[in-house]
């Protein structure tokens, strides 16, 4: 059977397997935007909670995929609870680390202007520095985005939902009929979702960023 | 508005929306101190009054506190202690946004939100004051149009795509969008070309004309504080106040050696620069007009004890000067003389000039006179060399006793029976005395 015989052979649950995927990447980014940026406003002004935030997700981020599902089947089973939990702690980190980096990068000036005019301090980091930030914390989100895609295809290891199913059912039977084509096609169908996303995260960014501040306006 | 009727405002934004809030308020320090951890004071016991509807300029080398106490009024810093009176009213009694919301803020650079257009920068203030729409959209342009800039063409544009000396001016349209009574400006021109500079501090002074609010300029450009001030605090380390007074006070008579070091040695150079030639007697011409016989100005030369006289048209314009040389021999009328092209006038000078113009005037021309001219290019006078330094000398004596003057009332503290005011008082005739002398001796 040539690829596309096998992707015409069981395009539904490929298709299926598609949405489940890009549904579980797109949820997680979501969880790790809200606790990523959250996290993010919460300690940037103070230089020992950024180091201990960021010092924290790296240590979680230098952990072997792998090894993290596999830890994660003790306290939550198998199926969506590890996989879920594991890419938003993944994706956690660039959403954290840009919104500190793009925070911390709005001019104090600015800051100062917003609060001499009469701003209070929420609204100071609604109006003024969120937006100026926004560029960054957009770029975190990306990054993230595509880990949540590779890390999202590993979650299969723990019957995790999505396309990485295909993969790691074609790795074991390796040699034998269509194990090389469910291979290619999880992995095909992955990088594609990835790009598509990465198109997505533009588009977005487009139509988000002040025309002020976007770099080719 | 259900309180319209109560007694007396508690917040400056009442105070702003009683008047208008067009026209300054006072502000007073009194014994403001500032102190970050256990440091020594940035600002140490600072009493002073800023009047409603000047611009005070705070001057200082960098370090000495003078933005801290700036951003003190406005409370971006609090006091450590003291208390700060803004139109009467407690500072610290009111919420800080609220306050700031009511005192315009310029800084360096304008601070413009780069991600806004001009409108929404502007605008900001008033959308926290809660204005509809429509009146913040009035306000804008009727801003844009009081700093120089066309609506239409610089509403909707970022601020990148604008200039520093535009920014600053969206800047100061932003910090007066709520009409506040007062005006805090840090260094607003000081990353600014020369040139830039000088066209905002006369912008500056035009709307200060217009507006007459309360305005607190800081800055360490001498010249800046002499152009811009009404009144110029010099503070030394911890804010101290070396000097309080008005440009020619300072000049004229500068506190202390440190202060004359400080606004510099060309102190005459300065004091030619603020003064106006209409402020100074003029020297006076013999005039003529072209139909006058020439032994009859020859005649009237001699009894005035004059070597020029000033040949003006129907219109009373200057036309050219003629000398005695001119005139010997010479016979009919005036303009008929031969040599009548010779000393033809080109360059005249108003009241309005400064005398620094009218110098630079004087060692242009290749007489050592230049006529003023009053409204249509009449001739009012002349000024030489001689007035000019007449002039300076002038102002350096009737500053003296005015200084001293001015230091009385500003020690009202001490009481008047103190003895201490009739001395001064007495050193201040002796000295205006003295001075009389030695010009009469002159």
């Amino acid at each position: 059977m040539t690829l596309p015989e096998y992707i015409a052979s069981r395009f539904d649950m490929l298709a299926f397997q598609a949405v489940q995927h890009a549904s579980m990447v797109a949820q997680c980014l979501l969880v790790a935007a809200a606790v990523g940026v959250g996290l993010g406003i919460l300690v940037h002004r103070d230089e020992r909670a950024t180091a201990l935030a960021t010092g924290a997700t790296s240590v979680l981020f230098t952990i072997p995929s792998l090894a993290m599902l596999g830890l994660l089947i003790a306290p939550l089973g198998l199926g969506v609870a590890p996989s879920v939990t594991a890419i938003v702690l993944y994706a956690l980190l660039p959403v954290l680390r840009n919104t500190i980096v793009g925070l911390n990068g709005v001019d104090p000036a600015l800051v100062e202007a917003a609060r001499g005019i009469g701003m209070s301090r929420s609204r100071v980091l609604l109006r003024v520095q969120l937006p100026l930030a926004w560029p960054v914390i957009l770029t975190g989100l990306r990054v993230a985005a595509q880990l949540a895609m590779g890390i999202g295809a590993i979650a299969a290891f723990v019957s995790g939902p999505g396309l990485g199913d295909q993969i790691f059912s074609g790795l074991a039977r390796i040699g034998a009929a269509n194990a090389l084509n469910a291979t290619l096609v999880g992995t095909l169908g992955i990088v594609l979702m990835a790009l598509l996303f990465d198109a997505l995260f533009v588009l977005i960014g487009k139509l988000t960023t002040s025309r002020g501040i976007r770099s080719h306006a | 508005m259900p309180e319209t009727t109560t007694a007396h405002p508690q917040t400056l934004a009442a105070l702003a929306a009683e008047d208008g809030g067009t026209a300054g308020v006072p502000i007073e320090l009194i014994g403001v101190s500032k102190r970050f951890g256990s440091a020594d004071p940035v600002v140490d016991d600072l009493t002073m009054t800023v009047p409603a509807g000047e611009i005070v300029v705070l001057l200082g080398p960098s370090g000495c506190g003078k933005t801290t106490t700036m951003r003190m009024i406005n409370r971006l810093i609090e006091p450590t202690s003291g208390r700060i009176l803004i139109g009467g009213l407690d500072a610290r009694a009111q919420q800080p946004d609220q306050l700031r919301r009511h005192i315009g803020y310029v800084i360096q650079q304008a601070g413009l939100f780069p991600h806004m257009t001009v409108a929404g920068n502007i605008a900001q203030v008033p959308l926290m004051l809660g204005w509809d729409r429509r009146r913040i959209a009035r306000r804008v342009d009727e801003l844009l149009e009081l700093v120089g800039l066309d609506p239409a063409e610089y509403r909707d544009r970022y601020p990148r795509r604008l200039s520093g000396g535009q920014q600053q001016r969206v800047g100061v349209a932003r910090a007066l969008a709520a009409d506040p009574p007062v005006l805090l400006m840090d260094e607003p021109f000081g990353a600014l070309d020369p040139i830039t500079r000088e066209n905002l501090q006369e912008e500056l002074l035009r709307l200060q004309g217009e507006l007459s609010k309360t305005i607190v300029f800081v800055t360490h450009d001498v010249d800046e504080a002499l152009r811009l001030g009404d009144r110029i605090a010099i503070l030394g380390a911890g804010s101290r106040i070396v000097q309080f007074g008005t440009p020619e006070e300072i000049l004229a008579e500068p506190a202390d050696p440190s202060v004359e070091q400080f606004v510099g040695g060309g102190s005459s150079m300065k004091l030619l620069k603020l003064t106006r030639v209409r402020d100074v007697a003029l020297d006076d011409a013999v005039r003529a007009r072209p139909g006058d016989d020439v032994a009859d100005l020859r005649r009237r030369l001699h009894e005035a004890a004059r070597d020029w006289a000033v040949v003006l048209d129907e219109e009373e314009r200057p036309l050219r000067w003629v000398g005695r040389e001119d005139l010997a021999g010479g016979s009919g009328p005036v303009g008929v003389l031969p040599s009548a092209a010779g000393s033809r006038i080109d360059t005249v000078i108003s009241g309005g000039s400064t005398l620094q113009e009218a110098v630079e005037a004087l060692l242009n021309a290749d007489r050592e006179v230049v006529p003023v001219v009053g409204r249509h290019g009449r001739y009012v006078g002349a000024v030489t060399l001689a007035t000019v330094r007449q002039a300076i000398q002038e102002v350096r004596q009737r500053r003296q006793p005015a200084r001293h003057v001015r230091a009385d009332g500003a020690g009202t503290a001490v009481p008047a029976a103190s003895g201490g005011v009739p001395d001064t008082a007495a050193l201040a005739g002796a000295a205006e005395a003295g001075a009389a002398d030695e010009a009469d001796a002159r």
